[in-house]
This record gives structure tokens, C-alpha cells and sequence, in this order.
């Protein structure tokens, strides 16, 4: 499998390392039922056929964080962003919500 | 203080010591110089600083700060980008014997830089046969319509963290890695180039790190 970093280009796996569902959002620790959350958030991962978006990170690259949005059953993979681009994004819109 | 018995050593210096060697062919098809004499140190933009950066660069090297995976010079120094908004500067036969410290003073505010001028094992390599021998660890494509004067990669050879640059038509190549990778990178490249046989010249440039170093200790054992 190969990846195109937005900054090196196209790579092999081997240079990337994974983490895992990009989708999902760390529980506020402080936030009622918070034990149950983050059991959930860190074990109960679910395991999709089809479109997935996960980070991956350029270890042995320009060590950029990124989300791959990858087809887990054909290893297609459709889009790679910037982690940070997507979190900035992410920022904004709550912003613009209030 | 008490003096001390401190001795500058280059990263290859009891490995790669200059002759010939491999394979006994009518012209070595690699040429191996370490570079001794590089001032280096990582750059990486405050947030939101990008652009007072990109022109402090300009106003202080002449230099247009590359976006994306490439290597800039003017004068014997360069910026290559190794990261979104990092580079690797280096200043060669040191042009400025405080380069490190006058980056840090002319970019102040505007990038954090980190000394990394002894860490690097830093290789020239050139030769007929040099893609040749690249093309055994080096897993991206380095023909010259894919891999260009002027373009770096950050990649592995071996398993080991590497960044390559071309830095001319010839081509020569210029391979780093961390200082503490250095013998195994040096066994990696040595078995790859045999078949071809090759060639360690001495370091070409005029100042040699080393000489820095023991001016420095002299001063630190003055006090
Ligand atoms: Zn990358």
C-alpha cells in the first residue's frame, strides 16, 4: 500500500505508522460519565468495511500527522489531509457556531 | 577547571578513511566524501510568524525559503524543507563560524531553531554509478525525471532515518543521518557500493568542524 503525503508524495507503508479512527473525539475527562466514555473512546473501536477515515503518521517522513480516508476492504485510498488543516477546520466552524 | 582530554572525532572518522576499495574496477563507480565542516541546525516557524520568516530569511541569506520538499542555497548556505514550515539550514566551510548563533539572533521571534551541527553524519556522494548504488536502500525513485537538482527527501534506507539531496547535475548526492546511525548507515552504503568499487577522497572544504570544536574547548578551559 502506498500513501501520498500532501508534503513528501507518494510513499510505502513502511515510512508511515497508525493510529487508528480519525473520526472520533477524546471525552472530556471532566465531563459526567467519564469512565464509561472513555472505556468506549479507547476500547470499543468499531471495525467498518468500506470507507474509513485514520490517522496515519509520516514517521520516517516529514513526521506530519495525517488522515487518510482509505476503502478497508479494496485499500483505495481517496484523500489525504493535513491533520492539523482538518483540526484548524474543526476550530473554526465551532467558532462560526457560537 | 581541569583540563580535559577531549578529542573531536567525526561521525565515520575510524570507518570511512580516504582510498580505494571494493571491487577492482578500471574507475571507481562511487565517490564518498564525509563533510565535516557543515554548521547545521533545525528551523521551524512560530505560528503565524510564517511570513515575517520568509522575509527575514530573504533580507538575511538572499534566500526564498522553499515550500515543500526542496533545497535552496546562496553562497554556502541553504535552507532544505524537511516538514511543513521546518527546514534544515547549514552553512558549509563555515562561512560564519557562529552561523547557528546568528540564525538564532536574526530569527528571533519568528522560528525556533535547534543546534544540529554534530548530530548529522553528513556524506557527498558522487560517481557513474552512484544511482546504482542508491537504488539498493533508498526506496523512493531517484531517476532525474522523478528526483531533480534541488529536491530532499526524508526517507529510510535499511531501516534507517535518512535525508537525501541532489544538490547538483553531476549529480552528487548529499546522505545524512543521526550521528549515532552512522556505522550502520556506513555498512549499508560500503557493501552496496563494492560490486562497483569506490572511493573515499578526503573532505574537501577548507575548515573542518573539528578545528571549531577544539577552539571552542580552548575557550571553555581558559575560564
Ligand atoms: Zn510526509
Amino acid at each position: 500500500m502506498r500513501i501520498i503525503c500532501p508534503y513528501c508524495g507518494e510513499r510505502g507503508n513502511e515510512e508511515f505508522s497508525y493510529l487508528g479512527d480519525a473520526s472520533l473525539l477524546r471525552p472530556d475527562p471532566a465531563g459526567a460519565g467519564a469512565m464509561h466514555a472513555f472505556a468506549d473512546y479507547v476500547y470499543l473501536r468499531d471495525n467498518p468495511r468500506g470507507s474509513h477515515r485514520e490517522f496515519w503518521y509520516h514517521a520516517a517522513g516529514c513526521r506530519s500527522w495525517l488522515i487518510v480516508t482509505r476503502n478497508t476492504s479494496t485499500h483505495d485510498i481517496t484523500r489525504v489531509e493535513f491533520a492539523c488543516d482538518v483540526a484548524a477546520a474543526r476550530m473554526a466552524s465551532f467558532e462560526d457556531e457560537g | 577547571m581541569a583540563d580535559l582530554a577531549l578529542q573531536a572525532r567525526t561521525p565515520l572518522q575510524d570507518l570511512a578513511r580516504p582510498g580505494r576499495f571494493g571491487a577492482a574496477t578500471a574507475k571507481p563507480g562511487l565517490l564518498i566524501e564525509e563533510r565535516t565542516d557543515l554548521a547545521l541546525a533545525t528551523v521551524m516557524a512560530r505560528r503565524g510568524r510564517e511570513h515575517d520568516l520568509n522575509r527575514a530569511v530573504a533580507a538575511a541569506y538572499g534566500i526564498d525559503l522553499p515550500h515543500g520538499p526542496h533545497v535552496a542555497a546562496k553562497d554556502g548556505v541553504s535552507f532544505a524543507g524537511i516538514g511543513v514550515q521546518r527546514w534544515l539550514a547549514a552553512a558549509e566551510g563555515l562561512v560564519e563560524a557562529d552561523f547557528v548563533d546568528r540564525l538564532r539572533q536574526r530569527l528571533a521571534g519568528l522560528a525556533s531553531i535547534a543546534e544540529q551541527t554534530d548530530g548529522w553524519a553528513v556524506l557527498r556522494l558522487r560517481g557513474d554509478r552512484v544511482r546504482d548504488v542508491l537504488a539498493k536502500g533508498i526506496p523512493i525513485d531517484l531517476h532525474p525525471s522523478r528526483f531533480a537538482t534541488g529536491d530532499v527527501a526524508l526517507t529510510v534506507v535499511a531501516h534507517i532515518g535518512v535525508q537525501i539531496a541532489q544538490l547538483d547535475d553531476r549529480p552528487t548526492f548529499q546522505l545524512m543521518a543521526f550521528r549515532s546511525l552512522a556505522a550502520s548507515l556506513w555498512s549499508w552504503l560500503s557493501k552496496s557500493a563494492a560490486e562497483f568499487g569506490y572511493e573515499i577522497v578526503p573532505s574537501g572544504s577548507p575548515g573542518r568542524r573539528t578545528d571549531r570544536i577544539t577552539t571552542t574547548k580552548r575557550s571553555i578551559n581558559s575560564d
